[in-house]
């Protein structure tokens, strides 16, 4: 009982679900094109800016604040599970960093980072 | 016997897609015609018979099945094929680490009752998480399409946000039971405090709780979170795909349901845990000698390892039923939030709250050693 | 010192006053002078007139006047209730007049609409094109020599393909750049050649892109098209297009009778039908110089003020669901459902009622209305107090609404705004205290006004008014008199001798109830309901010369038959004496106004509405600039437009 063969099964099984889904669709659906079908669905009228255009830097900011914390919180996960053996040292040591990890927050919070207007 | 084994298992992941998700459709739809004073969906019959309406989710799929699948002028095909693939594929990848019941011993054999039994659930589960946001990142951006594009940015923008709530309101968790398993996390919410409160995650962790049923909807993309397929705002980055592509993010949304429900149910609701039920049986502190005055003695009530199983196993699934009942009666009753109003409750209350509830966790649980 | 000696005194020689049967003052303006007058009686004159309610034209063709066209202004002073009219004559050889835009800039949908209709210019609009017909259309079809019958293609074939191809173009030169020059847009909006603009500037700092939002849309109820600018999810700007759902109802009332136009003004909000009915028969009464009885006046009133809530039931509903609280929405249609049943028991129609009569109305009230109206207004007012609770202090419902869609009293005053839209600002105005028509000056009722004028005020604004109309409706209950129910045209009372509910003439078989029709005998019985109906007896001739006989009437006695065919056929009908008439009532989103000129004939020689959503709609983009999509939602959603109002 290898996790990771149970694993790849799972894995095969799925995929295999997937392409059942997709499989079965294009057998049954039907098919068929036009100009105007294919054009993009912008609610009834040809668009008037391709969506290859920039977006606002905000959606960006939110990746990478994401990414700041999202790191952070791997280091918590061994944390949290060997808390008990770490002892006294350990507590001190992740108060200090989640400490750290407030303080990011509150100076990105007051930078205006998390400001969406 | 170990095909046999693997079978069962594949047998009940394929059970949990063909007729869980489809089914949760039904009770959407039932559950909201009680809320709203409507009778709700009956009309599709098979032969007559209507069966309040559950051939609807039959017809669903069906439809989904004949319905025509194009890809629109621009769009990046490949992309835009494998975008819903993604996105279902890795929530049903997520179904793989659930104890549905403790280990089953037969002959002599303990078989646990998980598809995987991996000793990092949590870490899997997270994985397979963050991994679904790309179904819906890729799906709107490769549809060449504005609303799409728009969705899907709201929608990544969303579910990373959340998925930092998500996962620091588990490390109070974490903390309490010591492990990343998700088995033995469930196994060690069986122990009861003060001889009888059980030890649920939701007693130890209330705050927890909340935090990550909040964040937990949100990864969901309901209301009130539906602000990515809001569909009387940007209809939703899936706008371009029909066909089983749509089908396939509609089913995602349900099996994440299902699968968030679950999560839920396993850290704060005791997983398979039946109350004062154990490996051997019943041990209900005080009224033993009460309830069955045979059991005076030993004080369990015995019963069969195989019926505490099944009984686990009916046990985990009415918990999920109940969670699920609980965010589909949020679901009918708020608006959706805008979108600035989803991005402040997540970095600017349930963040700060999460990490107070470590701090919290951590020095409790320093003073208690 | 009074407004026509003002007038004289400011501008000596230049004002004539005409003579007109409304008891409204009209003042004759050349039309050089339109922008100083208008100025002096927005600034200086008393009672200065601060809204620029309506501005329409007319084809004077067939009136024997020495102008060809004439565009109307009709301003209102809320200080004072009254309202004044101006007029100006302009030459078909040289149809240029001044815009009255940097004035009022309600004026600016309101002269793209007479441009549109007549062909006559504005000089100095900033924006003057066409706003009900598409941009292809060809000729003005106001116009008197405008055949009402004349068909136009809707749109050239070539057109969406034209659009499509610009658009593949436009995307293969994002793609990989070619020396193919890019096709000439055919978008002829200010707003598009600004984006084009910038882009071609390569401006690295620009962020913003357009969206079209709708004719397609779940949120563009009605049919409507917004060209969004955007930056991120903010709105910069914004452009709406009308006009999907225009079905000419000015041009098509100038070919009916009288009172053929009646179901032509169910149509216009279809949400509150009997208001539209009411405002037009008011008009035309006018006109006529008759007063119709009480128990009719009443009857009006209760049956208004029972479509007023069912109006502003559907728009909070469908506000909150556009919100994503669905249901509370049904919880609103489950109320409204109440309400229709009572209308559908005195009209016999539940959405196009046509039920109101020139001098009348079509039916009584039966013998049970009273409770079922009670018992309705009961549910209606549980259902309220229920959708409070849900979401007046909900958190995520209370964040959207407040602040949002703000529009400031000033802007909302130059903007036209009416009803609630107006009210949420601190206006109090409403037609039904400023200016009562029927019997509304008899109730005890308040006006609900907020503060802010974003969409949380418009909201609770429209929840207690739908409180008070229910007052109303109790009250008019009460004091309901009896007796006669239709006048005649001289004004005189006509006996009642049949009181048939509406519900009664209804055809059962046009309702889907075959069943009962099949199992009907056929007996040679006059009345088509198949039975020996009761009233059989009772039909006997009697001299009406405006108000229609009942259908039981017609189908059954050859006298009704004659009666009716006279009042249909060409040339027969009723004919008010030459003149004009504006009659304004308070719709479901403001004053709702009807402006009827007659040349005596039995056929209306113009009939002009004044759509409240219009006037709401043309300040929509400054009630929206800065905020956010969903917002957009919100606002849009307690603007409740409605597009067979706005387009007609």
């Amino acid at each position: 009982m290898n996790p990771l063969i149970d694993t790849l099964i799972l894995v095969a099984v799925a995929a295999a679900v997937v392409l059942v889904f997709w499989g079965v669709n294009f057998l049954l659906g039907p098919r068929s094109s036009g100009v105007v079908k294919e054009t993009p669905f912008e609610t009834g009228q040809v668009p008037l800016t391709p969506p290859g255009h920039r977006l606002t830097v905000r959606f960006y900011l939110i990746a990478i604040l994401f990414v700041v914390f999202d790191v952070e919180l791997i280091f918590l996960f061994p944390w949290a599970v060997v808390f008990n053996k770490l002892g006294l040292f350990g507590l001190i040591e992740m108060l200090a960093f989640i400490g750290v990890l407030f303080i990011g927050l509150f100076y990105a919070w007051k930078r205006g980072a998390l400001e969406w207007e | 016997m170990i095909w046999i084994v693997y079978i069962a298992k594949f047998a009940f992941f394929l059970f949990a897609l063909a007729v869980l998700a489809p089914l949760l459709t039904w009770v959407e739809r039932k559950q909201s015609a009680v809320m709203q004073d409507r009778i709700g969906a009956n009309r599709a019959s098979i032969f007559g018979m209507r069966a309040l309406g559950l051939f609807h989710a039959l017809a669903d799929v069906l439809k989904l099945f004949t319905k025509e699948f194009f890809i629109p002028r621009g769009a990046q095909k490949l992309i835009f094929l494998l975008a819903p693939c993604i996105s279902i594929f890795f929530a049903l990848l997520g179904f793989a680490v659930i104890p549905h019941a403790d280990s089953l011993i037969v002959a002599g054999q303990s078989y646990a009752m998980q598809i995987v039994a991996a000793d990092v659930g949590i870490l899997f589960f997270f994985a397979v998480l963050s991994m679904a946001v790309y179904g819906v990142i890729l799906g709107g951006w490769a549809s060449n399409n504005n609303y799409a594009v728009l969705g899907g940015m709201r929608a990544s923008a969303q579910m990373i946000s959340y998925e930092v709530a998500l996962g620091v309101s588990l490390i109070g968790v974490i903390l309490v039971y010591g492990s990343v398993d998700l088995l033995e996390i469930s196994r060690a919410q069986s122990e009861l405090w003060f001889g009888f409160l059980p030890q649920w995650g939701i007693f130890v962790q209330p705050l927890a709780f909340f935090i990550f049923m909040t964040a937990g909807i949100a990864e969901t993309k309901r209301i009130p979170f539906d602000a990515p397929e809001g569909e009387s705002e940007i209809v939703g980055y899936f706008i371009e795909y029909g066909g089983m592509g749509f089908g396939m993010y509609f089913l995602t949304d349900f099996i994440e349901t299902i699968l968030i429900a679950s999560m839920t149910v396993i850290f704060f609701l005791g997983g398979f845990q039946i109350p004062y039920l154990q490996a051997d049986g019943l041990h209900i502190p005080g009224l033993m000698p009460l309830l069955f005055p045979d059991t005076v003695v030993l004080g369990v009530f015995q019963l069969n390892n195989l019926i505490v199983t099944l009984l686990q196993f009916a046990a985990f699934i009415f918990k999920v039923a109940v969670v699920i009942f609980l965010m589909m009666t949020i679901r009918w009753t708020l608006p959706r939030f805008r979108y600035d109003q989803i991005m402040n409750l997540g970095w600017k209350m349930l963040l700060p709250l999460s990490l107070v509830n470590i701090i919290v966790t951590a020095v409790v649980l320093y003073w208690l050693r | 010192m009074s407004l026509s000696e003002q007038l004289q005194q400011q501008f000596p020689g230049l004002i004539e006053q005409e003579e007109t049967a409304t008891g409204e003052p009209l003042f004759r303006v050349p039309r050089n002078q339109i922008i100083e007058v208008c100025t002096f009686l927005r600034d200086s004159s008393s009672p200065s007139f601060d809204f620029l309610m309506d501005l329409f034209g007319v084809d004077c063709l067939n009136l024997g006047v020495p102008y060809r066209f004439a565009v109307h202004y009709n301003l209102y002073s809320s200080q004072a209730a009254q309202r004044i009219h101006l007029k100006i004559p302009v030459p078909f050889a040289d149809p240029i007049v001044p815009s009255l835009t940097q004035v009022w800039p309600a004026a600016n949908w309101f002269e793209r609409e007479v441009w549109d209709m007549f062909g006559i210019r504005f000089k100095k609009h900033p924006d003057l094109r066409r706003i009900l017909m598409y941009d292809e259309f060809k000729g003005h079809p106001l116009r008197k020599d405008y055949p009402y019958n004349k068909r136009q293609p809707l749109v050239d074939d070539s057109y969406t393909d034209r659009e499509i191809q610009r658009y593949v173009a436009a995307q293969e030169q994002v793609q990989m750049p070619s020396d193919e020059q890019q096709p000439a847009a055919t978008g002829n909006t200010a707003l598009l050649e600004d984006v084009q603009r910038e882009v071609a500037a390569e401006d690295l700092t620009e962020t913003s892109f357009l969206l079209n939002m709708g004719p397609s849309h779940p949120a563009m109820h009605g049919v409507i098209h917004l060209k969004l600018k955007l930056d991120g999810e903010t709105i910069e700007d914004v452009d709406v297009g009308i006009g999907y759902l225009h079905r000419a109802f000015e041009k098509e009332s100038e070919v009916s009778k009288w009172n053929q136009v009646f179901p032509y003004t169910d149509r216009l909000n279809y949400v509150s039908p009997v208001i539209n009915n009411v405002g037009y028969a008011l008009a035309v009464e006018k006109l006529l110089g008759i007063e119709i009885t009480e128990r009719a006046k009443f009857l009006r009133v209760i049956m208004s003020e029972i479509s007023r809530i069912g109006d502003h039931l559907t728009c909070l509903g469908a506000n909150a669901m556009e919100l994503g609280a669905f249901t509370a929405f049904l919880y609103f249609i489950e109320a409204r459902e109440a309400l229709w049943e009572l209308v559908e028991e005195i009209t016999g129609a539940r959405l196009t009622v046509s039920w109101v009569r020139v001098g009348g109305v079509k039916a009584d009230l039966t013998a049970d209305f009273p409770q079922h109206c009670r018992a309705a207004l009961k549910t209606v007012r549980e259902k309220i107090a229920e959708f409070d609770k849900l979401l007046s202090r909900n958190r995520i419902f209370h964040d959207r609404m407040v602040g949002t869609g703000v529009i400031s009293r000033e802007k909302a005053i130059a903007y036209g705004f009416t009803g609630p839209v107006l009210r949420s600002t601190g206006v109090d105005y409403d037609v039904r205290k400023a200016n009562p028509y029927l019997v509304y000056d008899r109730f005890d009722f308040d006006i609900p006004y907020g503060e802010k004028g974003d969409n949380y005020d418009r909201y609770l604004c429209r929840l207690e008014e739908m409180l008070q109309s229910c007052r109303i409706i109790e009250q008019a209950l009460e004091k309901l008199p009896g007796g006669a129910l239709n006048v005649d045209h001289e004004g005189k009372e006509m006996p009642d001798d049949i009181l048939l509910p509406g519900s009664a003439m209804a055809d059962r078989g046009k309702t889907g109830h075959t069943s009962a029709i099949l199992q009907i005998q056929a007996l040679s019985d006059p009345t088509l309901s198949g039975g020996n109906g009761p009233w059989h007896e009772k039909i006997y001739p009697d001299e009406k010369r405006v108000v229609l006989p009942e259908k039981e009437k017609t189908y059954g006695s050859i006298e009704g038959v004659m009666n009716h065919f006279m009042l249909i056929m060409d040339g027969h009908g009723i004919r008010p004496p030459a003149g004009e008439a504006y009659s304004a009532v308070e719709g479901g989103n403001g004053e709702l106004g009807f402006y009827v000129i007659s040349d005596g004939t039995d056929q209306p020689y113009r009939v002009r509405v004044r759509p409240p959503c219009f006037s709401l709609m043309s300040g929509f983009h400054e009630m929206i600039r800065g905020d956010q999509i969903a917002d957009l939602i919100a606002t849009f959603g307690t603007i409740n437009m409605i597009a067979g109002e706005l387009d007609r």
